[in-house]
């Protein structure tokens, strides 16, 4: 028997000979479009929480995602702590986006706020990959054209060499999110777009179902989404693949101080808290302790039980009035 | 490690270059048996001794039935029962879990909650099956009995079937582990298509869709026209992640040179539930109708002779509630095996068995009425419990409004883009005397999408039961 057959060969040879004119032809037109989520930034930074906090003349600025959006009412904190106060709740957001606010838009500010309070979830602070797939929004305007820290703990130190040459190599893998993003968009609405109806409008029937009847079942979906991955609560492993000391770092220089809120989590959702996550916090707090940075925790606060929620760990207008009224007590028990 | 791993890259490289490197059937066997074990063994030690455990009984049961065959009753029912007792035990306890708590916080044997949990070893639905397909085989014919260890347990642990199957049988498989294999630049081809079918199937249709389809899962009430695209959508979706994953398996092992089972033969043009098994799930509904259905016809037959509308709706009944608990212990499960029971029962009372071979309106009727029959099993078994199914039925409104249609617009909009990606490579192969050029050109646009797909968070439908 033949070990080689024609036909055989010569598809092989095809394919391969196909899949490297395909790549070929995208890698210029892709780079031309698109950046890589960590590799390819450009000059531009957003100057926008600048051109705030110099208006309203901050002493505090808040940090945080949408968890800080609907939990603090930053009025009512200014109100009573007595102190100037700027929320940055950016959806979405973790270590990354606030490293690069901290090292590129205040710290270069002439007169910086004195206090950077950033509000976290359990152990998101060692984690700065966590929910960045496919979310490059979340940190391009705020990043340099050179970010080599972001590059090694986001990309170098989280990937195999595998994934770095097919980054390098495959252009279809290397903009993976973004045409991921372009093609969602293309199949779920080419049909009605063909019917001369916008994205907004198709969505509006989607949004109609999911904010009238989602209700249990999401909270159900968020619940597993609170899981915590074991392979990122060791702290010792997790901390120098991280960027929490780097932020520590720059707020040092800068004079800055910097407060860690742990944000307030459902009594269910912590039911399922393994017992890493203890030790994990027991490492956060030394590290932190040793560097003189205040961390105030209310995942666990008596006050805030059920009622006080609104979508998974959000809380609601009820939990925000309860939970601004606690930060500002223990905001003001930590102030210099 | 799974097949979506840079771990398991580097481990199918290594393997493959020691597989063909070896010179004797022997050797070639001794690195698929070490791959399997540290393939499985990655995932958890412990699920490595239970397989080589079952296997090791099952691979000595066989060769005493070979040898004492007047005790080959005895034999086979011994291994019939350690297997059986093995998935019950791993696979059922928690289902019955509550009810043995209560039961021993009667007898005052427990204080509170439950100290008990077992982790289900992967794959073992598959694997314990195979051993006592295994066993029956050598009972009727005892010269079947592998005689060589090292060849059975290659057949009990072969890596790309382990999770989530083809459900190989002995008369398959055996064979080709009984002769040394030589390679061909063949093998490397047919991996590479079944392979990139598989990936295409399982990552770019099957989690697409399912994005999709969970968001109506997901509500409280949905209406009657969202619950059809949804179950329509889950049709689609478990279609093309279990056959991707057949694929994926079929491709790997086509790379040692061996076949592996056909799972799938196009289930959705079927005209009778008979037929949709015989074209779903192929290893399964073969294994079932082999070792459960034939058995127990015989058996009635043999026991009460005079009962003839007994062996019309109690094999039926009773091999799809096997199939039932086999995919899972969800209630839901039990109903959607119980429901193609039924299903059999009636076709078959009807005269529409697999002689039935309508045509024209009439079959397009047959087709149509079986594909929506396959539509409501699908959503009794994707339903979150049984519950909830309940609860859908019985709220159920219609859905004939604007913000209904928008979201249908939106979901048949998916579906339409990816789904027809299914029927290329087929319709590829129809294409007789086709030059390599258009084989290649659609590995590498395959590929290429494949990789924007590409993540190593993927999880199987079929590698949870």
């Amino acid at each position: 028997m033949r070990v080689f057959s024609k036909m055989a060969v010569r598809r092989i040879a095809w394919a391969l000979v196909f899949l490297i004119l395909i790549q070929a032809v995208l890698q210029p037109a892709l780079a031309a479009r698109y950046q890589h989520y960590v590799l390819d930034n450009d000059a531009s930074i957003d100057a926008q929480i600048a051109e705030q906090l110099q208006a309203d003349q901050a002493q505090v600025l808040l940090l945080g995602n949408s968890f800080l959006g609907e939990g603090v009412d930053a009025e009512q904190l200014a109100t009573l702590t007595g102190q100037r106060i700027t929320k940055a709740a950016i959806p979405g957001s973790t270590t990354p986006t606030w490293y690069l606010l901290l090292k590129n838009v205040i710290a270069p500010m002439p007169t910086p706020p004195h206090r950077v309070v950033i509000f976290f979830v359990d152990s998101h602070l060692t984690w700065p990959d966590y929910n960045l797939d496919g979310n490059f929004h979340l940190i391009k305007p705020y990043a340099t054209p050179q970010e080599p820290l972001l590059a090694q703990q986001l990309f170098y130190l989280r990937s195999s060499w595998v994934e770095q040459a097919v980054t390098e190599f495959l252009p279809t893998y290397r903009f993976r999110h973004q045409l991921q993003r372009k093609l969602y968009w293309l199949s779920s609405y080419w049909l009605g777009m063909s019917m001369g109806l916008d994205a907004e409008t198709v969505d509006h029937g989607e949004n109609v179902w999911s904010s009238s009847d989602l209700r249990d079942r999401q909270l159900e979906t968020i619940s597993q989404m609170a899981q915590w991955p074991v392979e990122h609560l060791n702290f010792a492993d997790e901390l120098p693949r991280s960027l929490l000391p780097a932020m520590v770092q720059i707020a040092k220089e800068e004079h800055i101080e910097l407060v860690f809120v742990r944000l307030p989590r459902r009594r269910d959702y912590r039911q399922g808290q393994p017992v890493a996550l203890e030790e994990y916090m027991r490492a956060l707090r030394a590290y932190l302790a040793a560097n003189q940075v205040p961390l105030l925790e209310f995942d666990a606060t008596p006050e805030l039980d059920e009622s006080y929620f609104g979508v998974g760990d959000h809380l609601n207008a009820r939990g925000e009035a309860v939970f601004t009224q606690l930060l500002a007590t223990a905001l003001q028990a930590t102030a210099p | 490690m799974d097949f979506f791993s840079d771990p398991f890259l580097f481990f199918l490289i290594v393997t493959l270059l020691l597989y063909w490197l070896s010179p004797q059937k022997a050797w070639q066997n001794a690195v698929l048996l070490l791959a399997s074990y540290a393939f499985y063994g990655w995932l958890h030690p412990w699920f490595a001794i239970l397989l080589a455990l079952l296997s090791g009984l099952t691979f000595c049961l066989a060769v005493r039935i070979a040898k004492q065959p007047q005790a080959k009753r005895t034999l086979i029912w011994s291994g019939v029962l350690i297997n059986l007792a093995a998935l019950v035990a791993f696979k059922y306890f928690d289902f019955f879990l509550p009810a043995i708590n209560t039961w021993l916080r009667g007898m005052g044997l427990l204080a509170a909650g439950s100290t008990l949990a077992l982790i289900v070893p992967l794959g073992i639905s598959f694997y314990t099956l195979q051993a006592i397909g295994y066993l029956v085989d050598v009972g009727q014919r005892p010269e079947r009995a592998s005689h060589d260890w090292l060849e059975f347990a290659v057949f009990m642990a072969f890596f790309p079937k382990m999770v989530a199957g083809p459900l190989e049988r002995s008369t398959s498989l055996l064979p080709q582990l009984a002769v040394v294999r030589r390679w061909r630049v063949e093998h490397l081809e047919r991996g590479m298509f079944l392979l990139v079918q598989g990936y295409l199937l399982k990552m770019v249709v099957a989690n697409n869709i399912a994005g999709v389809v969970n968001k109506v899962f997901l509500l409280e009430h949905p209406p009657a026209v969202l619950l059809f695209w949804a179950s329509l959508g889950f049709a689609v979706q478990i279609f093309a992640d279990f056959a991707g994953y057949t694929a994926l398996a079929r491709g790997f092992a086509a790379l040692f040179g061996i076949q592996l089972l056909e799972n799938f033969k196009a289930p959705y043009i079927s005209i009778t539930p008979a037929e949709f098994w015989e074209r779903w799930h192929i290893s399964l509904s073969t294994w079932l109708r082999d070792y459960v259905f034939f058995p127990l016809q015989r058996w009635l037959r043999r026991v009460a002779p005079q009962q003839r509308r007994l062996f019309v709706w109690l094999p039926p009944l009773v091999t799809m509630l096997a199939s039932g608990l086999w995919h899972g212990t969800g209630w839901n499960f039990v109903v959607w095996g119980l429901y193609y029971g039924v299903l059999l029962v009636l076709y078959q009372i009807r005269g529409l068995d697999r002689r039935w071979q309508p045509r024209g309106a009439r079959r397009v009727l047959a087709w149509g009425s079986m594909f929506l029959l396959t539509l409501l099993g699908w959503f009794i078994f994707r339903s979150p419990s049984l519950a909830w199914a309940l609860g859908a039925l019985t709220h159920l409104t219609l859905g004939l409004d604007w913000n209904t249609a928008l979201f249908v617009l939106k979901i048949l909009s998916t579906y339409l883009s990816f789904s027809l990606l299914i029927f290329v490579y087929p319709l590829l192969q129809r294409w007789a005397g086709r030059p390599a050029w258009a084989d290649g050109l659609y590995v590498a646009l395959a590929v290429s999408l494949i990789f924007i797909y590409a993540t190593s968070k993927v999880n199987f439908i079929y590698a949870g039961f």
